[in-house]
């Protein structure tokens, strides 16, 4: 269980990290979201002691990072994607991180070729592309086969096949019992990944719970086209529907109330409906609304 | 804090500055000591016979000449200490550069080891172009003389106690530029600061504190200085000095001073420097 408790950074005027609470359990995969700007990598780096938080704690079952003997052990963590020496090739890379976990030239080798670059290995990684030098990362990450993985942006610059793999290996370190916290800030990104979801927006929580709490939140969205403007306001607001104007003419976005009972209603009071269509239901709406609510992007 | 000490090795070992510095180390400190040996060993043999001088002028000006075997084979520290120094510091900022320092940190989140094991790990990398650096001055050196026809002293016990100083001059060298990385983080700045303080500040610093009588033993106490006692007594400025001698540290003395110097600079970079926030 990671504890994050109270935590506050401020850079001058600038609240990045707000009084920010919230848990994560093992076993479970944890999406990490926010728009950009909203203080992940500065949470992600407090709780690895990179930096040091204006107030307030993070603990990994009851420790703080700095306090755990051989965090990379314990702790997979692939936050820096451009954290590496040009002129160092990615097995130098691991080889150099290897004594402080424990690991040889042999497991360097399997992790290298577990993550896709087993052709790699004696690659300068000032010649790896993005995506390389993502699964670079997630290499040095899991060298000490860790039970907890904090993972900033991971996707990031993966190609398709990528993801895909970062997707299947993100769920199959939490069936078998680990802990997995990745940061997106793209709900879709991680959708079908993650089992919970923490949201934030300027440094503050605003969201925290399963995928299924979020959904929960989803309201359905609906367009429809009529002549009888007024008639269908006076409606929206006797049934206390959101009603705003669409982008075609005549046409309004209702949000509340399925399709079926707009349709039926309307029905019931002689509008007659030109267009009825139903908007497709996403969390990233969902996600967007709870997030814009806060101001956005600063 | 001996996987810190061997994940600093397998850096430095792992990137190409340290032999390309080990190159230059084999250009500046080799062929100086080549070219010096040579003119000097001609001078005191064919040259003076050709300008006709007679046993007697060149036993004298022998004498003057004081121990110009030791200067030539004392070339490694004397030239080489800030390629050592260079060494250290490039090690330290490459690092803050490419930002692998947060990796290290990661690692290593009690930060003082990191610390404790670059200014260690710095003695061995030292080493290594100490070893280049002695080899270049009295591999080179004594072919100069050869080539000149003068007598080489390769095996005078004198010769191998100067390259012993050397090797350990030099490996101090490297854990003061390793301080100085880590106090000044910047690689540009590193640079530029190691060649302007050991190339025109120091120099200026003790020719000033030499010609004043109430500063001249302060003077001993400039790394340079504490570099030319730990390495043996040779010194440069015994050209610039009036009595002909310059007043240095003991060897023991030496070595401490230029110990003090790199435990100094890696104190003060931990308490400025390492503690701040990586980005
Ligand atoms: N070293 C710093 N100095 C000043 N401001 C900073 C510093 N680091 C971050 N910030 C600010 O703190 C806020 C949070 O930044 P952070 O990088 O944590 O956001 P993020 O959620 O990771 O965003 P992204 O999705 O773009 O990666 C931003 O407004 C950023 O400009
Ligand atoms: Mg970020």
């Amino acid at each position: 269980m990671i504890v994050f408790d109270h935590l506050t950074k401020r850079y001058g005027p600038l609240v990045a990290v707000d009084d920010l609470s919230f848990s994560v359990e093992p076993g479970k995969v944890t999406g990490f979201l926010g728009p950009n700007g909203a203080g992940k990598t500065t949470t992600l780096r407090m709780a690895t002691a990179l930096i040091r938080p204006d107030a307030g704690t993070v603990s990994f079952d009851g420790r703080p990072y700095a306090a755990i003997p051989q965090p990379g052990r314990h702790i997979g963590i692939a936050l820096e994607p451009n954290a590496f020496h040009p002129g160092r090739t990615a097995l130098n890379h691991l080889l150099m991180l290897a004594p402080y976990v424990g690991a040889d030239k042999k497991r360097c080798e399997e992790v290298l070729g577990f993550v896709g670059l087993g052709d790699a290995t004696g690659k300068r990684v000032g010649k790896f592309s993005l995506g390389m030098r993502g699964r670079l990362n997630l290499a040095a990450a899991i060298l000490g086969d860790p039970e907890v993985l904090l993972l900033d942006e991971p996707v990031n610059g993966l190609d398709p096949e990528g993801i895909r793999w970062i997707r299947q290996f993100m769920r199959a370190l939490a069936e078998s019992g680990r802990t997995v916290l990745t940061s997106s800030h793209l709900l879709s990104e991680v959708q079908q990944t993650v089992d919970n979801v923490v949201i934030i927006a300027h440094g503050k929580l605003v969201h925290s719970g399963s995928l299924a709490t979020l959904e929960a939140g989803n309201v359905p969205r609906t367009i429809v086209s009529t002549r009888q403007r007024d008639a269908l306001i006076s409606l929206a607001q006797f049934h206390h529907w959101r009603v705003s104007a669409g982008t075609e003419p005549h046409s309004f976005l209702i949000e509340g109330p399925s399709a079926g009972e707009i349709g039926a209603a309307a029905g019931a009071s002689h509008i007659i409906l030109d267009q009825l269509a139903s908007q497709s239901s996403d969390l990233e709406a969902v996600f967007l609304h709870l997030t814009e609510g806060q101001g956005g992007m600063r | 804090m001996i996987p810190a000490i061997q994940s600093e090795l397998r850096k430095f070992l792992s990137t190409k500055m340290w032999w390309v510095l080990a190159i230059v180390t084999v250009g500046y400190v080799g062929l100086s000591a080549l070219s010096t040996a040579w003119a000097l060993g001609w001078l005191l043999t064919d040259g003076m016979a050709s300008a006709g001088a007679g046993s007697e002028d060149v036993g004298m000006i022998t004498a003057a000449m004081g121990d110009y075997h030791g200067m030539v084979y004392g070339m490694a520290a004397s030239l080489g200490y800030f390629i050592a120094a260079m060494m250290g510091a490039l090690a330290v900022t490459a690092e803050y550069r490419h930002n692998t320092i947060a990796v290290t940190f990661l690692a290593e989140p009690r930060r003082w080891i990191v610390v404790l094991a670059k200014v260690v790990a710095a003695l061995p990398m030292g080493l290594i172009l100490a070893v280049v650096a002695v080899v270049s001055a009295l591999g080179l050196g004594a072919l100069g003389f050869v080539v000149a026809g003068d007598a080489t002293h390769l095996g005078d016990s004198s010769t191998w106690r100067l390259a012993g100083l050397q090797l350990v001059t030099l490996m101090l060298w490297t854990a003061i530029g390793t301080g100085l990385g880590l106090l000044v983080r910047s690689q540009v700045g590193v640079i530029i600061g190691v060649l302007v303080f050991t190339l025109l500040l120091e120099p200026i610093l003790r020719m000033i504190f030499m010609i004043f009588e109430s500063t001249r033993s302060i003077s001993r106490f400039l790394p340079s200085a504490a570099s030319e006692a730990a390495a043996g007594g040779e010194s440069a400025y015994s050209l610039v000095s009036d009595t002909g001698t310059v007043d240095l540290l003991s060897v023991p003395q030496g070595i401490l001073v230029l110990l003090a110097y790199g435990v100094v600079f890696g104190v003060a970079g931990y308490f400025l420097r390492v503690r701040r926030d990586v980005a």
